[in-house]
Order: C-alpha cells, then sequence, then structure tokens
C-alpha cells in the first residue's frame, strides 16, 4: 500500500518538515525508525535505552524543525543516534560501552577475530592520535608487548605438543601482523627505539 | 573491566567534549572509529515482521503523545494538506491493464481553453464547517487567521488548516468535500484520513473521552494511530467501525446500495465483527447482517489515495457513479449496457473525454451535453 508522502524524497520531506507538517514527520519517522533503533543497540544500548535515544532524536528534530539545515538526512540521524547515545555513557548509563576497548587493548587476538584488521589498526591509529605525547610512548610499548605475549600464548594453546615448531609459526605471524602497525607508526612520526620485537 | 584508572577518565573527558561539540578532529576520528568499530562487531538480530510492526506502532504513539505534551500551547495541528499534488505538465498515461491497452494521451498540458465536449479533472478542495455552523471553502481561502471559535482560532497556514488553543469544551467540526474534490487531513490525534469526492468528517477539536468517535458520509480512508486505551471508532451511516490498528476504506455513498468496509492492514471491527486485512465487510443499507468477503485486490480499493480511479468493476453503473463523483456530472443511461469486467486503473489526473476514450474500448459510447455524460451501448 502507498501512501502519498512515501512517494516525496528526504529533501521534499525536510521542507515540509519545516512547514510544521506532521504527516512529513511521520514518514520520516516511518522511514528511518527502526534503522536509528538498530544503529543504537549496536552501539550496546539496551532495548529501553535504544528506544529513549531513537525518541529523543524525532522528538528533536520536531522541536527544532524550522531552524533544522539537513543535507543528507540518514547521516544527520546517525549523528544524532551517536551523541545521544555518548550522553548516555557520559552518564554511566551504558556500563557495557567500554568493554569492546577493553577487548582491543588487553586481548589482542580476540579483537583481531572481532574486527577486520584495518578496522582494528585504525581504531588503535586513532587512540593514540587523542594520547599527550608523553603517553604514547608508553602505550605503544605495553601494546606491542601485550601483543606479542598474547599472540605467543595462544599459538602455544593451539598445539602445546609441537611449541616449538608453533613457536617460530606464531613470531613470523606476529612480525607480519606488527608489520602494518609499525608501519603505521613509524609514519606518524613516532620512533620505535626500545620497541624489542620478539 | 581492566581499563586504568588514567585510560578510562582520558576516555570520559574525551566523550564530554564530543557531546559539547568541543571535540579536536582527531578526537572526533578516535570516537566515530570506536562508534564503527562497535557497529560493526555487534549483530543485532533481527524482530519478527509482527513483533516490529507492534513496537513501531508503540513507539511511534508514544512520540505522538510526548509530542503533543510537551507543546501543549503550540498549534494544535489537524494538518489538512493537500496531498494530491498535479503535474499539470506530466503527461497523461491512461492504463488499461485488464485489457492490455495502453494510450499515451497526447494532449499532454491542459489546454486553456477546455474542448466543448469535455471536462477538466477534479482537484483538492474542501469546505470546512465550524461550530456555529459558519462555513469556509479551504482551497480559497487566504492564509492567517479565518474565524475563531470559543477560545479557539483557526489559522490557515500554508494550505494547511490549524488550531490555536485548547477549546473549553468539546467543539465539532466537519469537512465536506463536494463532486470533483477531494481533501486529505490529519484528525489531531494523528490519524490520517484521506476524503474523497462528495464525503464528509465531523470530529472533535480534541479527543478527551474514552474514545474517539468521528462520523462521516460518502467515502473516507484511514490509517488510524492506535491506541487501546482510546479506540477510534467511525459511525457511518448508523453502523461502527472500530479500528484495532489499522488501514481501513470505508464507501458509504448515499448512492451505492451497499455500505463497504475494506481493511488493508491491521484488524478491525465493523458492528462487532473482526474483519482480518484483505477483507470486506458489507452491509446492505437498511438491513443489520454484516457479510464478509475476501477482497483479491484491497489495497487496490484504496487507489484513490494515491490519485488513481480503480476501474476494477463488474458493475458498470457503479463505476459511471464514480466518475460522476470526480467529474461533477450527472450521468443518463440509455438503453441497456453490455456486461463487462473492467480491471484497470485510470490516473484521477486525466480529462474526461479520456475516460470516454477507455469506456468505448468495452464497448460502451459515451457523449457529454453540458453537464450530462449520456451513456449507451455502442
Amino acid at each position: 500500500m502507498r501512501y502519498c508522502y512515501d512517494v516525496y524524497t528526504d529533501e521534499q520531506l525536510i521542507a515540509l518538515l519545516k512547514e510544521s507538517d506532521e504527516a512529513a514527520f511521520s514518514e520520516i519517522y516511518d522511514r528511518y525508525r527502526q534503522r536509528l533503533y538498530r544503529s543504537a543497540s549496536r552501539k550496546l544500548a539496551a532495548p529501553e535505552q535504544a528506544e529513549e535515544i531513537v525518541q529523543d532524536v524525532f522528538l528533536d528534530i520536531w522541536k527544532r524543525r524550522e531552524q533544522l539545515e539537513i543535507r543528507h538526512l540518514p547521516a544527520y540521524l546517525e549523528q544524532a543516534v551517536r551523541f545521544r547515545l555518548i550522553n548516555f555513557v557520559t552518564r554511566q548509563k551504558i556500563p557495557a560501552f567500554f568493554d569492546l576497548f577493553d577487548t582491543v587493548l588487553f586481548s589482542p587476538y580476540e579483537a583481531d577475530q572481532l574486527l577486520k584488521q584495518k578496522d582494528l589498526v585504525n581504531l588503535i591509529k586513532a587512540w593514540i592520535d587523542v594520547l599527550p605525547k608523553n603517553q604514547r610512548h608508553i602505550f605503544i610499548q605495553h601494546y606491542l608487548q601485550e601483543l606479542s605475549v598474547k599472540e605467543i600464548a595462544h599459538a602455544m594453546a593451539l598445539s602445546p605438543k609441537t611449541v616449538q615448531n608453533n613457536l617460530s609459526l606464531s613470531l613470523q605471524y606476529l612480525r607480519t601482523r606488527l608489520s602494518s602497525l609499525t608501519t603505521i607508526l613509524l609514519a606518524m612520526g613516532i620512533c620505535l627505539t626500545g620497541v624489542k620485537l620478539p | 573491566m581492566r581499563l586504568s584508572d588514567w585510560y578510562r577518565k582520558h576516555l570520559l573527558s574525551i566523550l564530554k567534549r564530543y557531546e559539547k561539540g568541543q571535540a579536536t578532529p582527531s578526537e572526533q576520528r578516535f570516537i566515530d572509529s570506536y562508534l564503527d568499530s562497535l557497529d560493526q562487531t555487534n549483530n543485532v538480530a533481527e524482530l519478527p515482521e509482527e513483533a516490529e510492526a507492534a513496537l513501531h506502532q508503540r513507539m511511534k504513539t508514544q512520540l505522538l503523545q510526548r509530542m503533543r505534551e510537551e507543546e501543549p500551547v503550540r498549534r494544535r495541528v489537524v494538518n489538512m494538506q493537500p496531498v494530491w499534488r498535479w503535474s499539470a505538465a506530466a503527461a497523461v498515461l491512461l492504463l488499461l491493464l485488464g485489457s492490455g491497452i495502453y494510450w499515451s494521451n497526447r494532449k499532454s498540458s491542459r489546454p486553456a481553453v477546455l474542448a466543448q465536449q469535455d471536462k477538466a479533472p477534479g482537484a483538492n478542495g474542501a469546505v470546512l464547517q465550524l461550530s456555529d455552523g459558519s462555513t469556509l471553502v479551504l482551497d480559497s481561502a487566504a492564509n492567517g487567521t479565518v474565524a475563531t471559535q470559543g477560545k479557539v482560532k483557526v489559522v490557515k497556514v500554508n494550505g494547511a488548516i490549524q488550531y490555536e488553543g485548547h477549546p473549553d469544551e468539546i467543539i465539532y467540526n466537519t469537512v465536506t468535500t463536494g463532486k470533483g474534490r477531494q481533501w486529505k487531513m490529519i484528525l489531531p490525534d494523528g490519524t490520517e484520513a484521506w476524503l474523497n469526492a462528495a464525503s464528509s468528517i465531523r470530529y472533535p477539536l480534541s479527543f478527551d473521552g474514552k474514545e474517539r468517535v468521528v462520523d462521516i458520509t460518502g467515502e473516507v480512508a484511514f490509517k488510524v494511530v492506535h491506541n487501546a486505551a482510546q479506540p477510534f471508532k467511525v459511525r457511518v451511516e448508523g453502523h461502527v467501525v472500530e479500528d484495532l490498528g489499522t488501514i481501513f476504506n470505508i464507501n458509504a455513498y448515499e448512492d451505492e446500495p451497499v455500505v463497504k468496509t475494506t481493511l488493508v492492514e491491521g484488524l478491525a471491527k465493523m458492528n462487532g465483527v473482526l474483519l482480518h486485512p484483505g477483507q470486506q465487510a458489507q452491509v446492505v443499507k437498511g438491513q443489520a447482517e454484516v457479510r464478509l468477503s475476501q477482497q483479491e485486490n484491497a489495497a487496490g480499493i484504496m487507489a484513490w489515495t494515491n490519485g488513481q480511479l480503480l476501474l476494477e468493476s463488474g458493475d458498470v453503473a457503479e463505476l459511471l457513479r464514480k466518475i460522476a463523483r470526480w467529474y461533477d456530472v450527472t450521468i443518463k443511461i440509455e438503453g441497456p449496457l453490455p456486461t463487462v469486467n473492467f480491471t484497470g486503473v485510470i490516473d484521477k489526473n486525466v480529462y474526461l473525454s479520456s475516460v470516454m476514450k477507455a469506456l468505448a474500448v468495452y464497448g460502451i459510447d459515451a457523449r457529454l451535453e453540458q453537464q450530462t455524460l449520456i451513456v449507451s451501448a455502442k
């Protein structure tokens, strides 16, 4: 069943929304509610929290409908969900929010299973970027050590009978794996002297 | 959680700056990259379709309620937005699916002067009747305050009617479409109503009681904002149609022998008889018995809300009545007409002459004399 408003483009709906057209607002809601709910859920908001976030986002665009400057509606709404979600996090409402980060920093092997190599590297790179200079060096050293210890432990656990063989394999694996990270770190102009590769 | 206190504090301070819009570009990058990682690692299972629809409906009702609560002084919007925006320049396409015949009308733009034997299609328009009985033509009224009813001002903004202020008592208004007019409006509870030609709806300016009741005549389609605590009921010709989370169409024209309620989505009751999607409840005028029938094309019955005229009928007379209402003509039938099964959809924006050509394909001759369409077998 098609309704008159669903033939409108996002841009047309935004223009109507600015004129306080409730049916346009309703169509925007129908079009994006599920997507935003899922987006909040993926970022670990509990179902009630996801609901609250989505409703707040829509209520906000209705309230500010006359001042809205929206170029790309889905991107705008996703950004709004992110802001609202961060607001929940800073008020300690989503304790699980940092779990992934914890995994990335302290369980690199597990993180490697969860994230694509590229995304993992990007995330670590972005993290190093936001650290104060004196903290960067400390972090990189510790992280690389952590990584090597974990990798070796994992390799050994896989095949305890051929420890020797696996150890050398895992070292090779680790060097390849680390090379992309070290390349990036070097490209960032960070001095890696003192970081000992196994 | 093994994040050291220092890391945790650092993260929080970055998030707080992000919240205030004071984060540096690299801090923004980090947060976006972390949120992207969360998107990637956490798959959210899709809800079953029914649960998803129920969640959507519940959240929407709740949101509309919050909107109203948080803006009590705001104009209570009964947004009567004309929805059918004819594109005059668009080539007029007449499509007869059943016969497999396609025409494209060469007269793509409206002629300045109508040919003698033709008639323009209907358009958007309605008349608003206030509680004191005074009336207002909505298609021609100028913007601004157009009337006052007690404490409530009626304001026209960009073609839509809005009410300012909350009434002390229950005030009813009625919107009526004439022949050759249609109108779409949103009721105070957010329910959408489409009025076909020669129809009306009477509604209170605010739904305060235990149930939401409106009265209609003619043909009206509804997309109801469901609220189990305050059921939505339509009174028509002495019958009651009750919404249970629904999109439905009621056809109860004076000149039609049967009142028909067709359910497109959700659930509804007519005189207490439960309808499922795709079903039509029929009550012969003057009788009480509700008969249910399965409709192959229930959604098609609402095609008129999309600017289409559904020619799906084995009943030529019924089809001609439809044409009479939209083109504002009187029909005169001369002699017996052939029995034909029409199956087709026609754009409501075409001139009557195009419809006449379509009828000719089915062996029905039609000619226009002033305001009368004279119909006979070829």
